[in-house]
């Protein structure tokens, strides 16, 4: 085991870790299920455990299931159409070409994996997806996951504006049909970062959680995907009746997620060869990084470093930048609509400059009044609710504790990033 | 751990460091009226008018362009706006369910002419009700701006009371014969999964406080069919629609979402009676329902998840 202040930050990505660390460092998430019965959208910040959770589903009770990393798949049509997941403007022509490109670029790439896990021995051909490809791509050639990669890259290659529009989706619930027939595991989908594709992605994807879809599809997002979703929503499709929704770390403060995520830092050091003494407490880290595994991780590396020198000095300046690093962030994503959100930080800590100074750790929750109007009734464009969606996804702001994240409900209560809420001089909150 | 709730309004994050690139918007009115009335389209015009002239009111409706998300565009205005100016005469299916919609929003009602009060329903006419018609425009007109500018928030007693899941409400007008047999088959339904309906005759509501008890429904169903307890009812869906959850708090199992379900003797009159309004929101929360099996599956249905609410919430 190596000295535990050794200052070399091992990052806690589950996209990088080995299938092996994935085995010994995992722990069950609190309200997690082992296996998933019914598709699922997995809700989560950053850090709080998704991909890990996918990948180790993957490993473990899924066996043969298809881990697609979106941001990845869909890459050419950020690339062709200029847009991210952040981005909403497109016109509907655009938006069913981009729904076609999607649907094609998710079967082939199932397909591919698929492929590579039976050793090429699915029996069937490329022609699985003539109902997906404009004909200049179709093809008849045996199904292996070189064939499919090909396909892939060419349909990768092919411009935007060449695509052809997907009218409806039974062609691309076909093509996972028949692929469910061949395949000898049953079809299981874990797909990641949905929130970084484009919103007519997102659209698609969200059929896949209908039980008419006959794979068992589980999509993880963080929980800014809710803008993502139509408004004029499908009324056959309810969160929570046709599919599940699983929040991770609802309850951040909560033992069970406490004592989660303790278990979880201390399993991926020790698996790097960091030795924690058993009375090293990580509780101020964990409550600091509040619903982040990802944080926590670096955190209790910056206590391990700091604490053996019992330099809270130090510690507390290593604090102060990754907060204004974070402050910095969430500045850039929220101007202009707020021209600075540092000062509504400021306004923040001077009404609560008392418990702040002088009480440990605490949720700092802020309601916003004027009536009460509840922002889900507040359509896209209302300023209101874009600035929250946003403020949400540069981690400045979290959904209260408790409240569990729905696609079409906002709440008028938010809890403000511990780390934001900090006021930098009070030692109780790092130590 | 602690927490430590602050209320703030929303200017404070929305207008950090200077207001934005919009700066702070106007305050603004939603006219609920009568769009296939010429007196109450002349209201409307003389408060944009006065509006216009005076610039620092926005006046809202609920004219939405074709091709925009009817529902959600009208919810923005009306959750923008500090008053909503209600045309109640007649009534209006419409009006009343945009009623029901602006939730505690402070209300202006009003009325082509002092006579036609006596059309009204008797929980309708308990606010003082300012007439319009004839010589009363520009008085009526002032005031809607003069509230607009300053507006009073309704004192506690008179906010709807928060919906309570497991709450049920049917209502029936005292001639709707139609809907009985279906009503005894919906409480056999709703008493084996341990929920009581209160049967309510909009005919028995003389106050508002009388309705207002009656808003805690988490499901509502309203049988609708020509007669004038369909008011009532259209009121009701519009408190649904613009209060979607019922449950205290927040948080996993805590809430449910609410339901209206629009109940009518046949297809034919749920397309002709129900309000545009009502047909252009989510089907999430209302359901237009023509027949007793239509009507007793979806009961079965908000009933199982009633109970998976109530298990979630004890585990």
């Amino acid at each position: 085991m190596t000295d535990p202040s050794s200052d070399q930050y091992l990052p806690a990505d589950a996209d990088k870790i080995s299938a092996q660390q994935l085995t010994d460092t995992h722990v069950l998430h609190p309200g997690a299920p082992e296996r998933f019965s019914r598709s699922t959208l997995v809700i989560g910040s950053r850090g709080s455990g998704k991909t890990f959770l996918l990948r180790h589903r993957k490993q473990t009770t899924h066996e043969g299931a298809v881990y697609v990393n979106l941001l990845k798949a869909l890459q050419s049509l950020s690339r062709d159409a200029g847009l991210g997941g952040r981005s909403l403007t497109y016109s509907e022509p655009l938006a069913d070409q981009i729904r076609g490109k999607t649907a094609a670029l998710l079967a082939i790439t199932t397909l591919e994996l698929c492929s590579r896990e039976v050793n090429d021995s699915l029996d069937s051909s490329l022609a699985l997806f003539d109902h997906l490809l404009p004909v200049a791509l179709r093809s008849t050639r045996r199904l292996t996951a070189a064939n499919a990669r090909e396909l892939r890259r060419a349909v990768n290659v092919l411009p935007l504006t060449d695509w052809p529009p997907l009218p409806d989706t039974s062609a691309f619930s076909e093509v996972f049909g028949e692929l469910s027939n061949l395949y000898p595991y049953p079809l299981t989908l874990l797909l990641d970062r949905a929130e970084d594709v484009p919103l007519p992605s997102v659209h698609l994807l969200t059929q896949m959680l209908d039980q008419s879809f006959e794979v068992l599809t589980v999509i993880a997002a963080r929980p800014g995907v809710s803008q993502l979703l139509p408004v004029a929503h499908d009324p056959t499709l309810v969160p929570g009746d046709h599919y599940d929704i699983l929040h991770l770390g609802l309850q951040p403060y909560q033992d069970s997620w406490s004592r989660f995520v303790d278990t979880a830092v201390r399993n991926f050091l020790e698996s790097n060869q960091r030795r924690v003494p058993s009375d090293f407490s990580l509780a101020w880290a964990i409550s600091l990084a509040r619903d982040s595994l990802r944080d926590a991780a670096s955190f209790a590396q910056a206590a391990l470093l700091n604490g053996t020198s019992r330099n809270l000095t130090q510690r507390a300046d290593h604090f102060k930048s990754l907060r204004e690093q974070r402050l910095a962030r969430a500045r850039a994503v929220l101007y202009p609509d707020v021209q600075d959100f540092g000062l509504f930080v400021k306004t923040v800590q001077a009404a609560t400059k008392l418990a702040l100074a002088s009480r440990s750790q605490f949720a700092l929750v802020i309601e916003f009044e004027d009536d009460d109007a509840q922002i889900s009734l507040l359509g896209p464009g209302d300023r209101r609710r874009e600035i929250l969606l946003s403020a949400i996804r540069a981690e400045a702001l979290y959904l209260a504790p408790g409240f569990c994240w729905h696609p079409y409900e906002l709440p008028n209560r938010v809890e403000l990033a511990p780390l934001l809420a900090w006021n930098g001089e009070n030692t109780q909150w790092i130590s | 751990m602690d927490q430590l709730t602050l209320k703030l309004p929303w200017a404070s994050l929305m207008e950090a460091g200077g207001g934005g690139p919009r700066g702070r918007a106007r305050p603004a009115v939603f006219v609920a009226y009568r769009f296939d009335n010429h007196a109450s389209r002349q209201l409307r015009k003389e408060l944009q008018d006065a509006a216009e002239q005076s610039g620092d009111v926005d006046v809202l409706d609920g004219h939405v362009e074709p091709g925009d998300h009817w529902a959600p565009e009208v919810r923005k205005r009306i959750k923008r706006s500090r008053l909503i100016v209600a045309d109640v005469t007649g009534p209006s299916r419409e009006v009343l369910f945009e009623m029901g919609f602006a939730g505690n929003k402070p209300l202006f009602p009003v009325i082509d002419r002092a006579h036609d009060r006596g059309e009204l329903p008797s929980w309708v006419t308990i606010d003082q009700i300012a007439a319009y018609g004839g010589t009363g425009i520009a008085q009526v007109v002032d005031g809607v701006l003069h509230r607009a500018r300053d507006p009073v928030r309704k004192p506690r007693r008179q906010q709807r009371p928060s919906p309570v899941p497991g709450h049920v409400v049917w209502l029936q007008g005292r001639g709707s014969e139609w809907a009985s047999s279906a009503r005894v088959r919906f409480e056999n339904l709703a008493r084996e999964g341990g929920l009581a309906v209160v049967h309510v005759a909009p005919e028995d509501l003389y106050s508002s406080e009388d309705l207002r008890e009656h808003l805690r429904a988490w499901v509502v169903v309203g049988c609708i069919d020509g007669g004038s307890h369909d008011y009532a009812a259209h009121f009701f869906f519009g408190d649904i629609i613009g209060r979607l959850r019922a449950g205290s708090g927040t948080g996993a199992g805590q809430s449910l979402s609410r339901v209206a379900i629009v109940f009518a003797p046949t297809r034919e009159l749920v397309d002709d009676l129900v309000a545009d309004s009502v047909r252009r929101v989510e089907r999430d929360h209302i359901r237009l329902i023509a027949t007793q099996d239509e009507l007793l599956h979806e009961a079965k249905r908000l009933f199982s998840r009633y109970r998976k609410w109530l298990n979630a919430g004890s585990e």
